[in-house]
Formats: structure tokens, sequence, C-alpha cells
């Protein structure tokens, strides 16, 4: 029959198109720095994952016969504190190495928190628009009026120095970009079809927000969640070193830096390690995030 | 004849424009009026160029936008009216096929997905069933069953319109508004698309309102014709009457512009002038009386209403003369 | 055929591919096109048949990683392989000019109209315009007068976003002709448009193309409008040019199959049945190219030679298909095949 013939022919076999994950991972790939950043962050993780286990000795462990030791290549330094020791004989290596896993924490979480609160803002206002965008968008624009650091520390101010409330202030700085990212994808994708077309369908706003809308727009979301994360272990690095976040004895980097800034032109050694592995940790992020915006961008790609 | 399936009657659009802080807003009257009934079963073309507003009657249709005035009628009930609750409920009944395949498919859903979403919004039935009658629609429209998990940006611009069909069909719609469903598509793949839609509509029996600036696939597709000319509808009639004899000047405008590609199909071409006039301030009179060869002093003044010429409804002041000189 | 004038643009075997590797795309497969000045050509082919990349390749717009290769291509008389970028930037533009399908995407939106003329003249115009801006703004608006643009002082200070589409596709229509080119390619020109435009846009092509004498190179989908146009029409597909021909003759006694098929696919050739003559299936993609004939998997008349062999362009100078099988003069194919399809049966009557 004429009709079998044409539907049979229409339906031949579709090349073997890559899925979307591989196409993802192919483009990343391409980027030398991109493969750098990342397997950089996987370090870190390994190591913030492994902390009780890979580090020498416990953090806050102090050894008060080796005060101030030098790393081992310079001269005084011994095979047993391998990147020397603080001031009051803690080993750095072992303290650098669980602030990983402090600082890879402050990441998520604040950005998690953040994220979350953002896209549903930025949802909200992007697709009711209205007063409700007004409103959202206004706020906002006041958060972003202010320098990112000091709103930190107002909001530390006010809730108290700690690290968990260290992590709130940093959330809560990052918020604005996540809530203007969303809201103009949203504002992108509302205007077509298939959103016209699942309304027909019968969709109610909740759906059409969380289920039809929300996934298109994750592309540029999920790039900016990664370069927040440097954004937030620089931010809690700088509330530590004021004071505001971790408290001693915690092993955070910045706090580190801090409580050794007397001690730079005697034994540099103690400011400079926290500093290197704040350095390292940021560029990670920010190289992963760069090779994920090239690699996800659709007009970049062919 | 049964009661019909849609009624609309003097339906309105309109849409306000902001054009600076210290003017007054503008109005873009969309929809100026348009009434015409459609029976269960039959199809309906819509036709006409940018701006004439048959994608703001898509949307009024669809219940996508309430119009500013007029009845909307559907299956006896008027929606233009109604809460939301007898909207939502009405919904099945009405769906819709747009212009674009790349972009009427959510590039973030599965093809199974896609087909399933309507179902899973409007009825109780579980997974299996879903798919079951997902997997039943897909085969209806030439897909294969391996099809089912893929990503809509694997599928050609025909492909993407099959399953942009079957979704619209899930619900076994009473109607159909196709929206130039075919005009992004190369030739050969639009004659495949409309012998889809057309034995679809033989085994399913859903009316059609099929939007098309193509008059050669109207001909062949539809049953009546409706030529809408900046918000308003000029002529309306069976396509039989309306392709013999065109009555008025902007329907024979349009089919003289339409290329032909055998010589003595080609009607007598008196180019049309001018361009399309701007929405927020159309001309006194007739709308088109600038670009008309016909026109007289009258038609700069009174706006023509439809009316019965020589079989078919014509909005012109002079629609006899202008059937007198074939 | 006309050996005695020295063709305008006479280009042989072009190839364009795309890729490195193995299996590069072959996006144009050794097309042939001769045009004299004067003339008007159409290109008629479906999405993928490689149709818009021959125009971006005579115009030296294809960009790595495409490469592209001939046996020769040249334009009166110069060889457009071994141009310097120079050399080939006095050409294209001045020469031959292009215009494409969308116009408000080929206009700059942030510059006026009037100085987008401007720039083309500045660069490639006489002496005189190149120099002057006086002269240059006295020429722009009698281009604008040449395509027919209402208001021509305003619209020399309007912005693309403020032209409708018609309009917009005049005034790329009066960039492209203001250095009087003897070629010009219209890829699309119109099929973004409404069909009344429509119609104003290819009559004001026609009349500028008889006025000034430049050869006329129409690149479209649409086979009516190449059958009210063009002289003579080249169809393409997946790549290759399947079959070449005057107007009428070509449409109604195609050679090709395909040809056939596609003109039996229109709606003014299905009047009298309910159902379309449809052709089954899709053009091959870059993967799934048939090892012969690439039309084999939707041929009717396909037999076991097409599916092993690739067919070459054959037959009269000016009259060629590239079947194995071409039709006869009643559209009947000249091989032994069984009928695959009540529908596709009456094929073998010409086209009403």
């Amino acid at each position: 029959m004429a009709e079998a013939v044409e539907l049979a022919a229409d339906a031949l076999d579709l090349p073997p198109v890559p899925g979307r994950l591989r196409e993802t991972w192919t483009s990343y790939a391409r980027s030398r720095g991109a493969l750098i950043g990342l397997a950089l962050v996987v370090a870190l993780i390994v190591l913030a994952i492994g902390a009780d286990v890979i580090a020498p000795h416990p953090p806050n462990e102090q050894y008060r016969d080796f005060t101030l030791t030098p790393p081992i290549w310079k001269e005084g330094g011994t095979s047993r504190f391998i990147l020397g020791t603080d001031p009051v004989g803690r080993d750095m290596l072992s303290r650098l190495i669980h602030g990983t896993r402090l600082s890879l924490m402050i990441g998520v979480i604040s950005v998690a928190i953040s994220l979350s609160l953002g896209v549903l803002l930025g949802l909200l206002a992007g697709y009711l628009r209205g007063l409700t965008e007004t409103v959202i968008m206004r706020l906002m624009d006041v958060m972003l009026a202010l320098p990112s650091l000091l709103l930190a520390i107002a909001v530390v101010a006010i809730l108290g120095p700690g690290l968990a409330n260290a992590m709130y202030a940093i959330a809560i700085v990052l918020l604005p970009h996540y809530v203007r990212l969303t809201r103009a994808a949203v504002i992108a994708e509302a205007g077509k079809e298939y959103v016209a077309s699942s309304r027909i369908a019968g969709a109610g706003s909740l759906r059409l927000m969380f289920n039809t809308i929300l996934p298109n727009c994750m592309a540029p979301l999920i790039v900016q969640a990664t370069l927040g994360f440097s954004s937030a272990i620089l931010d809690a690095a700088a509330l530590g070193f004021l004071g505001l976040g971790a408290q001693p004895p915690t092993p955070e980097w910045g706090s580190m830096l801090a409580s050794a800034l007397e001690f730079i032109q005697r034994a540099p050694w103690v400011v400079t390690f926290p500093g290197l592995a704040i350095l390292v940790t940021v560029l990670a992020f920010n190289l992963m995030g760069d090779g994920l915006r090239d690699a996800l961008d659709p007009r970049l790609k062919q | 004849m049964s009661t019909p399936l849609l009624e609309v009657r003097n339906l309105v659009r309109h849409y306000t424009v902001s054009r600076g802080w210290l003017k007054p807003k503008g109005v873009v009257r969309a929809l100026d009026g348009v009434s015409f009934t459609l029976q269960q079963g039959a199809t309906l073309a819509v036709v006409g160029e940018s701006g004439c507003g048959k994608s703001t009657l898509a949307r009024q249709i669809t219940m996508i936008e309430r119009p500013t005035a007029g009845e909307l009628v559907l299956e006896g009930q008027d929606v233009a009216r109604s809460d939301r609750t007898t909207r939502r409920r009405l919904r099945p009944l009405v769906q819709m096929v747009f212009q674009n395949p790349y972009a009427s498919l959510n590039p973030r859903k599965k093809i199974g997905t896609l087909l399933e979403e309507p179902l899973a919004i409007n009825t109780r039935l579980d997974a299996r069933g879903r798919r079951e009658r997902a997997r039943a629609m897909m085969a209806k429209v030439g897909l294969r069953d391996e099809h089912y998990g893929r990503y809509p940006h694997m599928f050609s611009g025909g492909q993407r319109q099959r399953i942009a069909v079957a979704r619209a069909l899930m619900l076994h719609p009473r109607l159909v508004v196709a929206d130039e469903p075919v005009s992004a598509l190369d030739v050969s793949i639009q004659a495949q698309v409309l012998n889809l839609l057309m034995d679809l509509k033989d085994e399913m029996g859903m009316a059609y309102v099929f939007i098309s600036h193509n008059l050669q696939v109207v001909r062949h597709i539809a049953d009546d014709v409706v030529v809408m000319y900046l918000g308003k509808i000029v002529e309306h009639g069976r396509k039989e009457q309306i392709f013999a004899c065109p009555t008025h000047p902007y329907t024979r405008a349009l089919m003289a512009s339409t290329p032909a590609l055998s010589p003595a199909a080609r009607r007598e071409r008196a180019a049309l002038r001018g361009e399309l006039p701007s929405p927020l301030d159309p001309p006194p009179g007739c709308a088109f009386h600038r670009r008309c060869p016909y026109a007289i002093e009258r038609c700069g003044i009174e706006i023509p209403r439809l009316r019965p010429v020589a079989g078919v409804e014509v909005a012109c002041h002079r629609a006899e003369e202008v059937v007198g000189t074939v | 055929m006309n050996d005695a004038a020295a063709p305008l643009l006479d280009i042989a075997g072009l190839t364009v591919t795309f890729g490195t590797g193995a299996r590069p795309f072959v996006a144009l497969d050794h097309v042939d096109l001769t045009m004299q000045a004067g003339e008007v050509v159409g290109c008629v082919g479906e999405s993928g048949s490689g149709k818009t990349v021959m125009a971006l390749a005579v115009m030296g717009l294809v960009d790595f990683p495409g490469r592209v290769q001939a046996r020769h291509m040249r334009f009166g008389g110069r060889d457009l392989l071994t141009l310097s970028n120079r050399e080939r930037r006095t050409i294209i533009g001045k020469d031959i000019a292009m215009i494409f399908q969308d116009p408000l995407a080929s206009l700059n939106p942030c510059y006026t109209v009037g100085y987008q003329l401007s720039e083309t003249l500045r660069i490639h115009g006489t002496p005189e315009e190149r120099s002057s801006g006086r002269v240059r703004r006295a020429r722009a608006l009698d281009l604008l007068q040449q395509v027919e643009i209402p208001d021509r002082e305003t619209r020399l200070g309007a912005y693309p976003h403020q032209l409708s589409g018609g309009m917009a596709q005049r005034v790329m229509i009066a960039m492209a002709i203001a250095c009087r080119p003897r070629l010009l390619i219209a890829d699309e020109p119109s099929t973004a448009l409404d069909v009344t435009v429509q119609a104003q846009i290819l009559e004001l092509l026609l009349r500028l193309q008889r006025d000034q004498g430049m050869a006329l190179l129409l690149i479209t989908h649409d086979l009516a409008v190449v059958a009210e146009t063009a002289r003579r029409v080249i169809v393409m597909y997946a790549g290759q040019q399947v079959e070449t021909g005057p107007v009428p003759d070509i449409f109604e006694h195609p050679r090709n199959p395909y040809t056939q098929a596609l003109l039996a696919a229109l709606p003014e050739h299905n009047l009298d049945r309910t159902r379309l003559r449809a052709i089954p299936g899709i053009v091959p993609g870059p993967f799934d190219r048939p090892q012969g004939c690439l039309f084999t998997p939707r041929c009717a008349y396909a037999v076991a030679r097409c599916r092993e062999q690739r067919p070459e362009l054959d037959g009269p100078p000016g009259r060629q298909s590239r079947c194995f099988f071409p039709l006869d003069a009643s559209g009947r194919p000249t091989n032994d095949w069984s009928a695959q399809a009540s529908d596709l049966a009456d094929l073998t009557s010409a086209p009403r």
C-alpha cells in the first residue's frame, strides 16, 4: 500500500547521533584548560573526602616542640612535617588537606542554598512578570548595589561570627546573580512555541515553570554555579581572614592566613601555602566553569 | 445538521501598545469583528498575509488568550466568557499544530515524554496506559518504536512535524488548529505531512482550522475558505467558489500573485502596489482601499460589511462590478 | 549552448567538502554551471541540495573547515579559484553581488540604511563615489528610487528594524545593484516574504535584470517561481546536479525521476486526487548516503544497477539528466521496473 511504502521509507534508520552527555563531553574535552580544571577539581574532591585518611597528622594537634618548622626542602625541615608547621606547632599539610574539605563544603552549601532560592525567585519573576517581577528585581538591585564583601560582613555582623553564618552570608551575596540569570533565561524561553504547546495541552503554571521551562534554562545556570563555587571560596576566605567566618582552631584557609600574617617575614611558608591553596582551588573551578560554558553554549557549536 | 463544533461571533482582540512615555497608548486591532461557523469534521482554511490576524485568531480558538469582545462558542459553551475551570475542562477539545517544527517540541524532553504529557495532565491513566497510547499514536503517524526514547534534535523537520501532529492528537480533540503546518517543510515532505493530516482526519473525524498563506495547499485541503485582511474577514465561501471566481479584490490579488507552474494556470498579473498599512493606524473606511484597483470614494469613508454576492460572503462595496470584470 | 560568446560564469566540477578526517561531508559534488551575460538561470532544490553552498562557493564565502575545489571556476575570464583575497574583494560585491533570504538578518541592525548603502559605494564605487559624500548620498537616493521605495529621504535615515520585510529586501537589492554587477545571485530572495510582496520583489528583480543587462542566478525551492522567471533551470538533489534544461520543457517533460516526482508532489498537479503523490522517505543526511544513486531509496523506478553504481550527468548539452534510465518524452522510465505502489504508477503520464 502506498502509505506503507511512504511511512516505512520515511522512518529510515536515524543516524547514530551521540547522546547529549557524550556530545557535551566531547565539546568539553576539546579545551586543555578545561580538562586541567576538571582534573584539579577531582583531586580536590578526593582530598576532601579522604582527608582523615590522607592527612599525616590530625589538623588540630599541636606539637610544642616543633613550632614554626620550615618545609622539608629548607634548612631545618623534617620529613615528619613536609610543609612545615604553624606558630603553635600544627602540621601545615594536614591543616591544608582538612581545609580542602571545609572549603568545598562551604562552596557546595552556599551555592546550593543560593541556587535553589535564586532559581525559584528568578522563575517567579520571569514567568509572572508584572508586580512580582518588579518587587523581586528591585530587591536584587539593592543587594547588587552593595559591594559583595561589605554585604557579607553586614550579614555576619547581624547573625554573629561562625562558619555556618558565613555560609548563609555568602549565599545571600551570590543570590542576585542567579535570580537575574534565571529570569533572563525564563523570559527568553517563555515566548517559544513549545511552551505554548504545553499550555494548550493543559499544563498549569506550576508545571509550565518547573517542568517545561526550567530544564531549558539549566545551561547558563550550571556554568554560573561552577563559577559561584570559586566566588564562595574566596568570600569565605575573606570572611575567615577578617575573623568573621570560621573560628580558630578550624583549619580554614582564610583564617589560617589571618593568624599567620605577622610571620610573613620570619616564616613565609605559613602564609604562602594557604594562599596557594586558595589560588589553585579558585583557578580549578574557574577553568572548569569556562570549559562548561564553552561546551554548553549552543551558539559556539559547530 | 447537528450543532456546529465552533461558532465565532464578532470576535475582537485588541492589544494596547505603549508608544513612549508621553504619547497615548496605541491600540492594535489584531482581530476586528470576525465571525464564522465550523461544522464537525470540516476543514476551514484561513488565508492571509502577515498582520491579518490569523495567528491571533489561532490563539483565541485554542484558549491561550481571552478575546477582548465577542463570542467563541465551542460545542455550545461560550469560552470567551467562561471561568478557568470550564476552559480547562474544554481544553482537550481543541489542540494545535505549530508552524516551526524546530521550535514547537521541548528540546529537553524525549519524544515519549512529549507524547504522554497531554495524557499525564488530563487523564488518570497510569504510566503503562500512557505508554501504550503514545506508542499507538506513534505508529499511526509513521514513527517507529525505537524513536520513543530519542530527543527532538535527532529528527528531521518532517519527522518533527509528525511528532507534533501525534502530540496534538493524543487527547482525541474535536478541533485541530494547524498554523502553517507545512510552510517550513520541503515540497516533497509537505506532501507527506498533508497526506498524513488528511488520513488522520478521515480516520478520527476531527475538524481543522488550517491557517496558510499558500493558496495551492489551501486549494487541496480545504472545504471552506476565509480570507483575512488587517483583522477582518474580507471573503468567505466554499473553496470551489472562491477559487473559481474570487470576488474580493484582495483575494484576486492574492491569487494573481501566486506563481504557477503551467502558463495556462497563471492569472493576469497586476502586481499589488504598496504595503500592508500599519495595524496601529489603519486607513479609514475599507482597510484595503489605498491599494485597491477598484476603489472609489465611498471605499475611503464607509467600512464595507460582509454580504452575500455570487455565492460567497464578501466585504466590498463594488463586489458586483469586480465579479463582472473577469 | 552559446559557444560563440564566451560565458560570463564558467564553472566545471565544483566540489565543496566539509570537515577533515576519513569521511568528509560532500556538500556539493562536481557541479557544472555556465551562464551567459544577461541570462536568468534558476537553481531549484530542497534542503540539503547544496544550492546555497554553491552560491557561497562562487562568492568565496566558504570558510574552513569547508574546502572548495573545481576543474575550473571562471568569471569574466578570470579564475576565481586562484584569486588572492585582495583581488577577490575587487570582484565580489562589485561584479558579482548576492542577496540573501532573510533581509532583516542580512542588514546590520546598528547602522542606518543610508550608511550601509554608502558603505558599498565607498568601497566599490566609481572614484567620485568613493571620495564625495554628496555624490554617494545622491546615488543612494537614486538607488532607492530604482527599487521603488517610497519616502526615500526618510528611509535613508531609518534603521533596519524600522523596515518591513519587503522594504528591507528592497534595500538589500539596492545595495547589491549599487555597483552595477554583471551577475546577481539571489538566494531565496522572496521565501520569507508574503505572497503579494514576493510578486513585487520578483518583478523588481526581473526589471532590474532587464534594465541593467545583468545575469541573474535565482536559487529557490519554489518550482513555480522558477517557472515564471527563469530561462534555464538546474535541479539539485543532495549536493548533486540531477537535471538541467530549459523552461518550460524541463517541467513539462522531465527526464529525471526526481524532477518528475517533485513536480508530481505539488498540490497544483494533484487537483484531481484526494491524496497527494508524495515522495516517500527523506533526503539522505551525511551519514546515510547510499552507495549507488542518491535517489534510489525514494525512486519508484530503481533497479539493481541504480543501487550499485552512481550515474553521471548525461545527455545533450543544455538538457542533461543524472540517471541511468532517463525518462522518455512522455515521462515513462526506460528500464523494466515493477510498480512498487499503485500511487506511483500513474507518474508515467506527464504531470499536467
